[in-house]
């Protein structure tokens, strides 16, 4: 999607994330956070040159992006380089924690499309922005999908992380969007 | 996780799903199929189709023995969820017009595949006679 189409979604999702109760709604305010996140994320690293803003969106398979067939009638499926990512599966940072490696990236037997290859290296900013997605990612499998208790340090963990991230998403799409002017 | 565990999960995402206000049509159709994946695995658990200890996490991500044996066992089911993961593609992560109408049906799905969980009861493999 185009910087603009990330934005707007993620104000109507920070309104949603808002409206939900952070104990009483703890899995889908999660779950609210890490789908704003992923569009804020998509927003920078599309404003940044490192992926293409395209008009296809990632599948759950890694690399695989579907769009509308021509007529529009159909949804076709292509391998194509980095457009948006689907945080959960793409590794961003080759330091990342085993997180980004869920699901097995390159299973023995299995096929893959590999690791995306970014169009250009992360810039600090968007290093550091990864690293608060990471906050956040850690506790999607072991409190969302399984059992471990959402504490209220892990909540304040991923509201701390998330408020970083907005805060550096808006200063860095603000920043190209004046160097573009 | 246990089907009680599962249960559990699905009902409590379920009930935040209802105060989500539809124009936020995305997390309608993402609390429809997080509910739903919970749902898929206390019907799947209590079949004795798959161990607690092996939850799915997404239908794509399945082997070709498992999809296979859920396909032939929950046809429907499995349909369902496959269509609620189509949306999340097409209207969460993507921007495709009738987000609205497609929060509505994954709503439907959900019901679907909620209902249909609760029937599940243990597979006996039935004679061939």
């Amino acid at each position: 999607m185009k910087i603009a189409d990330h934005l707007e979604k993620f104000e109507r999702l920070d309104v949603a994330r808002q409206s939900l109760d952070q104990a009483e709604d703890s899995e889908l305010w999660f779950w609210t956070t890490i789908t704003a996140a992923m569009q804020a994320m998509n927003a920078g690293l599309h404003a940044v040159g490192c992926t293409e803003e395209r008009d296809d969106f990632p599948t759950q398979i890694m690399g695989v992006y579907e769009r509308l067939s021509e007529d529009e009638k159909s949804f076709e499926r292509h391998a194509l380089p980095p457009g948006d990512l689907h945080l959960g599966l793409a590794p961003l940072n080759p330091d990342s924690p085993e997180f980004i490696q869920m699901p097995p990236l390159n299973p023995p037997g299995n096929v893959s499309l590999g690791i995306p290859q970014l169009h250009r290296p992360l810039p600090d900013e968007l290093t550091a922005a990864c690293k608060t997605v990471e906050v956040i990612e850690e506790v999607r499998h072991p409190s969302i999908r399984g059992t471990a208790p959402l504490t209220p340090e892990l909540i304040r963990a991923c509201d701390q992380a998330y408020d970083e991230l907005v805060g550096i998403i808006r200063s860095l799409v603000e920043e190209t969007e004046e160097d573009a002017s | 996780m246990t089907p009680d565990q599962h249960r559990q999960k699905a009902e409590r995402i379920r009930q935040s799903t209802e105060k989500i206000d539809h124009s936020v049509y995305e997390m309608v159709i993402e609390g429809a199929y997080l509910s739903a994946i919970h749902w898929l695995n206390y019907a799947l658990h209590r079949m004795e189709v798959t161990a607690e200890a092996h939850d799915i996490v997404h239908t794509e991500h399945l082997s070709g023995m498992d999809r296979g044996k859920i396909g032939a066992l929950m046809p429907e089911v499995l349909a369902t969820v496959d269509e609620l993961e189509t949306f999340r593609t097409r209207y969460v992560r993507g921007n495709i017009a009738g987000g609205l109408a497609a929060a509505k049906r994954a709503l439907e799905l959900h019901e679907q595949v909620q209902s249909a969980a609760i029937d599940a009861a243990p597979f006996k493999q039935a004679s061939a006679e």
